[in-house]
């Protein structure tokens, strides 16, 4: 033991002022959960204020509205983790077809922009485009179909979320992907070639198996964020019509209105996502781990 | 490429013709964007703006330039980025070189690593955290802004999985040579972490400049307001500023409204990446990535 | 013989309107000449006291160079006349984050001596019993004009009194005359169509088709989470609350049984929903207005694609500008009309409580008599007719937004925007603008005359709330003079039990967004308020009976 430390003490040297920073500023202030069992009131402070046990989360627990939007942001976070990452590493497959190095270049920037975009605009130029009378509905009225209600639509609004987010995003994942494929070996497409396979068993049997690990990162690092299915965007975009599909956990919170201080149940909600979020990426991690024999952190 | 079957030529086609279309549909929102921040107010309101401004008018820009507040929100939004960028790498180097060793070399490091993943899964919320801010003597000071968040964590993982991928001839060659743990990670891993420490850096600096929330919370004097909570609090107010609006605002109602308003900050938002992104590019794409490919 | 009728109405009108034009030189009178209380609130502190404050701002709030939110007119005012300097010990510039900041403040215990709250805080406040009992420097500090406001309303200050003792002053409003909304149309489609009458439902059913069969497009433009909607309450005589407002959801009032109720489940407003579906069925409301925001709500009708709109009596200043540009007409506005009804009776104007804060003192304050002077003085400067300032002085306190540069202590006369409507109207009418002695009224009157002489569309906001009879101030003066009005018969604040529920208007609007689309019929409302009331709204309403004394 003294023996490792002595090899190892500048390990602990180079952490420690991360360490102190980040216990002062993340853990010192974590006994605000305890607000989650309390009737918080911020004269009485957290000593003072009264207790109420369970009361914050069984009031929430009894509200249908909440379980449904549990259920909501569930299923929009996994359709949107599911496909980005299809949706990016597709594209980066494609763009790693382009040889031109500028093209490619251009376009992996392009993509990369409507990340930057606030979902504010973003939700304004979406409900132009998506109106009965607006350019996509034209274009399928001109092909002869039916206008679609992309945003007043219950049974619709929850795809029309998940799509438009992805568009918005998959230009992220397009980048580390891309630079992933570069960074092969080159090596092991010349076997490839030896081994008599073309382009597209190229990309079967090696690409795409080269890419695990990173997919893996990318996809438990999501997983931390699965109860955030993307507040700004619902919130931009949603309307009372297309509640019990496109609530999602921190819209309902929001309506809330935290403004008034309704802290205690907030922070409740808050405590339910962490222990959700902390389960999901340690199950992640054991998968990862079991399964891929990958490890994320 | 020596020869094409026919099939590999109707792919490139389709390929390149898909591709175009998809980065297409990506960069008209921007050039909306866009046109619109320098549009007029009229022309926004009838749908009439696409792609080029209708009835060019600067008004957006200027009413967020107008006064000394601009310039001073800039200097304390330029003050910020450049304390808590330098700050974020400092910790993340210190942090992820560590944690980026196995097991068998740094026995504690999955304490630490364990440590570092709960802050990001578990906070105590707003109320204790300005107490504490209050407690530390920090508010109104710049570095209420760059202090707390001094080691982002999920850039750190992406760190700390880039110096995993690097070959572990580097070290030990250092190591033999008789250099310590500090010296090889200045002398050695630093050099080489170059593309790597620009890509988070980038994240860094965006999050910096974008953050306009901590500002609006931990400034007392608005003097002290970063960039980005300046442009909010204008913004926020654009309607009430108008319902109560005198004399003054006559020009400014016929050129600009809330609309133009919320996409000329978009643009100085991005502004400063703009400027920076081409620089950082080359880095960008290949330090990402090396970060996570080996496990 | 209509027409006939009309005239002889309008006629009676005009007549009715003359002595009350003529009597605010009374009404002001009555307003003046107040004795001072005792330990008159105008004497300077010998040697000068510390007041500690927070404050809220506008962006808009412009200052000279060198001025800021800590030193200006107002500040070297109190400090020179007063004898009381003011430190704040921070500043919410754009007001985005006041409660954020001060529940923090709150929670660090550091408290100013002077601050205002929502009635939440309120609550905590007196709760934690952190807050001084102001009821001696009320009587005795303040000054009578201040005092007097709970003449123009004597219940607002029980919300903030507590066992008989006053804990916290109201803000107060600009005057209720700001509640009741109107039924804005284009005045040049309206004209063009004969200025038809509008007393009926049917008439307003009537002239929507009309637009539609002129002009395209559909006929009443409103947004998705229905805001708009619910202000047409009043033509199917139930009255509702703002559904996007987490304060407002509900309009609280009596039934027949003496039982308060939300407006939602007065059977009433099965009658609205009724004529809702008519009109997504028949198109006056658009079949996209699920896919409406507020922008694109005005974009539409911007683009003349509606022409009328149930909004506030600031929709001049929203819609106003950009409607005549794009038009590219004089007479492409909107204009106010009173809401019809079904038969044609007189519709109420809708008038809930209207005061958002209180401003309290600290219980560690050293000198509350000083907070006192503060609010006399702010008063006295920004209200009081009898005031007399040079124009420079006038400037430094007003130029630029800064009559709220106070904050915090700043109180508001309830009745301002009607003594400002009166005097600006006054003004237009005869050009004698020397009794325009607030700023509001000048910034008004000058709005309203650059719109009518020089047609600048700037103008148009203020010329349609005050400058002309018809418009939404006019409207709105009309009812309360009547007693045309639906008062809440809940004056003050949502019930501490409200915390016992969350969201519980979700399950009600999502079954009136389905009733409106004829996705369900009518009768499924009765499913939509029994699970309304399951869901949190027996509690609301129990709650509001026992504190507001309902059966």
């Amino acid at each position: 033991m003294i023996k490792r430390l002595r090899y190892e003490w500048p390990y602990h040297a180079l952490l420690l002022p991360g360490v102190i920073l980040t216990f002062i500023f993340s853990y010192l202030p974590i006994y605000g959960i305890i607000m989650a069992f309390q009737d918080y009131n911020p004269g009485l402070g957290f000593i003072g204020s009264p207790w109420v046990g369970l009361d914050n989360f069984k009031l929430i627990f009894s509200t249908p509205q909440f379980l449904r939007s549990i259920y909501n942001t569930f299923y929009i976070s996994l359709f949107k983790i599911v496909l980005q990452t299809l949706a990016s590493v597709s594209f980066a497959l494609m763009l790693n077809e382009i040889r031109l190095t500028s093209a490619k270049r251009i376009y992996q920037t392009i993509v990369y922009i409507p990340n930057f975009i606030s979902w504010v605009i973003m939700a304004g130029i979406l409900l132009n485009l998506l109106a009965t009378d607006g350019m996509i509905n034209a274009l399928i009225k001109a092909m002869g179909g039916r206008p679609i209600q992309f945003i007043s639509n219950r049974s619709i609004f929850p795809w029309t979320i998940i799509i438009t987010d992805v568009w918005k995003t998959f230009g992220f994942g397009t980048v580390v992907y891309l630079a992933s494929i570069t960074s092969i070996d080159p090596e092991l497409y010349e076997a490839a070639v030896i081994d008599g396979a073309g382009r597209w068993k190229q990309t079967r049997y090696v690409t795409i198996p080269m890419l695990y690990p990173i997919i893996i990162l990318m996809v438990v690092l999501s997983l931390g964020n699965v109860l955030n299915a993307g507040f700004d965007q619902v919130f931009n975009l949603y309307s009372p019509a297309v509640f019990p599909t496109g609530d999602i956990i921190d819209t309902f919170v929001y309506r809330l209105g935290l403004q008034n201080g309704k802290y205690a149940i907030g922070t409740a909600v808050g405590l339910f996502k962490s222990v959700i979020s902390c389960t999901l990426i340690s199950l992640s991690l054991y998968i990862a781990y079991r399964f891929a024999n990958y490890r994320v952190f | 490429m020596k020869y094409m079957t026919r099939g590999m030529k109707i792919f490139r086609v389709f390929n390149y013709i898909f591709i175009t279309l998809v980065s297409l549909s990506c960069f008209l929102p921007l050039l909306n964007t866009l046109a619109v921040s320098f549009s007029s107010p009229v022309a926004v309101s009838t749908g009439k703006v696409y792609f080029w401004p209708i009835e060019f008018t600067t008004m957006a820009y200027e009413f967020a330039l107008k006064g000394g507040k601009f310039m001073r929100a800039l200097q304390v939004s330029a003050l910020r980025c450049l304390l808590g960028v330098s700050i974020n790498l400092f910790m993340m180097i210190t942090t992820a070189y560590p944690l980026s060793k196995s097991r068998q070399r740094f026995g504690a490091r999955n304490y630490y690593m364990v440590f570092y993943v709960f802050t990001i899964l578990f906070g105590g919320g707003l109320i204790p955290y300005y107490i504490l801010v209050n407690q530390l003597g920090l508010l109104n000071s710049i570095w209420s802004l760059v202090l707390p968040l001094s080691v982002p964590v999920y850039n750190m993982i992406i760190l700390m999985n880039f110096m995993r991928g690097l070959p572990h001839e580097l070290e030990e060659a250092a190591m033999v040579d008789g250099a310590g743990i500090i010296r090889t990670l200045v002398n050695v891993i630093l050099p080489v972490l170059t593309p790597a420490l620009a890509t988070v850096g980038l994240f860094s600096f965006v999050y910096h400049w974008n953050d306009w929330l901590t500002g609006a919370l931990f400034m007392h004097d608005p003097k002290n307001y970063p960039l980005q909570t300046y442009l909010q609090t204008l913004l926020t107010n654009f309607s009430e500023l108008l319902r109560q609006s005198g004399s003054d605002y006559y020009s400014l109602l016929s050129r600009m409204n809330e609309q133009t308003g919320r996409a000329a900050q978009l643009f100085l938002a991005l502004l400063p990446m703009l400027i920076i992104y081409p620089f950082v590019q080359k880095y960008f794409t290949t330090g990402l990535v090396m970060g996570s490919v080996k496990g | 013989m209509k027409k006939l009728l009309r005239t002889l109405l309008a006629m009676l009108l005009v007549l009715s309107i003359m002595p009350l034009t003529a009597a605010f030189a009374q009404t002001i009178g009555t307003r003046e000449a107040q004795p001072i209380p005792e330990g008159d609130w105008k004497t300077p502190y010998p040697t000068v006291v510390n007041i500690t404050t927070v404050k809220g701002a506008g962006a808009d709030l412009v200052f000279e160079d060198g001025d800021s939110h800590t030193n200006n007119p107002w500040t070297r005012a109190w400090l020179d006349q007063l004898g009381i300097e003011v430190t704040h010990e921070w500043v919410d510039d754009g007001n985005t984050q006041y409660d954020t900041k001060l529940n923090m403040t709150i929670a660090t215990g550091n408290l100013p001596d002077v601050f205002k709250v929502n009635y939440v805080q309120f609550r905590q406040l007196v709760q934690a019993d952190l807050l001084l009992d102001l009821t001696d420097y009320y009587n005795e500090n303040l000054s009578q004009r201040i005092r007097d406001y709970e003449k123009t309303d004597p219940d607002t200050i029980k919300q903030s009194t507590v066992n008989g003792r006053i804990y916290g002053i109201p803000e107060y409003y600009y005057g209720i005359i700001d509640q009741p909304k109107d039924l804005w149309i284009r005045k040049d489609w309206y004209e063009d169509a004969g200025s038809p009458e509008l007393k009926t439902i049917e008439d307003f059913e009537n002239l929507a088709k009309l637009f539609m069969e002129k002009y395209g497009g559909y006929g009443l433009a409103i947004e998705n989470k229905l805001e708009n909607l619910f202000m047409t309450g009043p033509m199917f005589g139930v009255y509702l609350g703002n559904p996007a407002n987490a304060n407002a959801q509900y309009f609280w009032y009596k039934d027949d049984t003496g039982r308060i109720k939300a407006g939602i489940a007065h059977p009433e407003f099965k009658k609205a929903l009724t004529y809702w579906a008519k009109w997504y069925e028949e198109g006056i409301i658009s079949p996209d207005f699920a896919n409406f925001d507020v922008n694109k709500m005005t974009q539409d009708l911007v683009n003349g694609k509606a022409g009328m709109q149930p909004h506030y009596q600031w929709q001049g200043w929203h819609v106003g500008p950009n409607l005549v540009g794009a038009q590219g007409s004089d007479n492409a506005y909107m204009i106010p009309f009173p809401f019809p009804t079904e038969d044609g009776s007189q519709v109420l104007g809708q008038i809930g409580f209207p005061n958002n804060r209180v401003i309290v003192v600290a219980k560690t304050c050293t000198n509350p008599a000083a907070v006192m002077k503060l609010l006399s003085f702010t008063d006295h400067i920004m209200f009081d007719p009898t005031t007399k300032l040079t124009e420079e002085e006038f400037k430094g306190y007003t130029d630029g937004q800064r009559e709220h540069a106070p904050g915090s202590v700043e109180i508001i006369d309830p009745m301002a925007d009607m003594i400002q409507f009166e005097h600006v109207l006054h003004a237009l009418k005869t050009g004698e603008t020397q009794d325009l002695f607030t700023a509001g009224m000048q910034k008004k009157y000058g709005d309203s005359i650059s719109w009518i002489q020089d047609k600048n569309p700037g103008g148009l906001g203020a010329y349609l709330q005050q400058g002309f009879d018809g418009c939404a101030y006019y409207n709105s003066k009309f009812l309360i003079d009547n007693d045309f009005l639906k008062r809440t018969d809940v004056w003050g604040p949502p019930p501490e039990e409200f915390d016992k529920t969350v969201n519980t208007i979700d399950v009600l609007l999502n079954g009136v967004m389905e009733i409106i689309m004829g996705v369900q019929p009518v009768e499924y409302y009765d499913t939509v308020l029994a699970n309304w009331y399951a869901q949190g709204g027996q509690i609301m309403e129990d709650a509001i009976n026992a504190q507001y004394g309902g059966q």
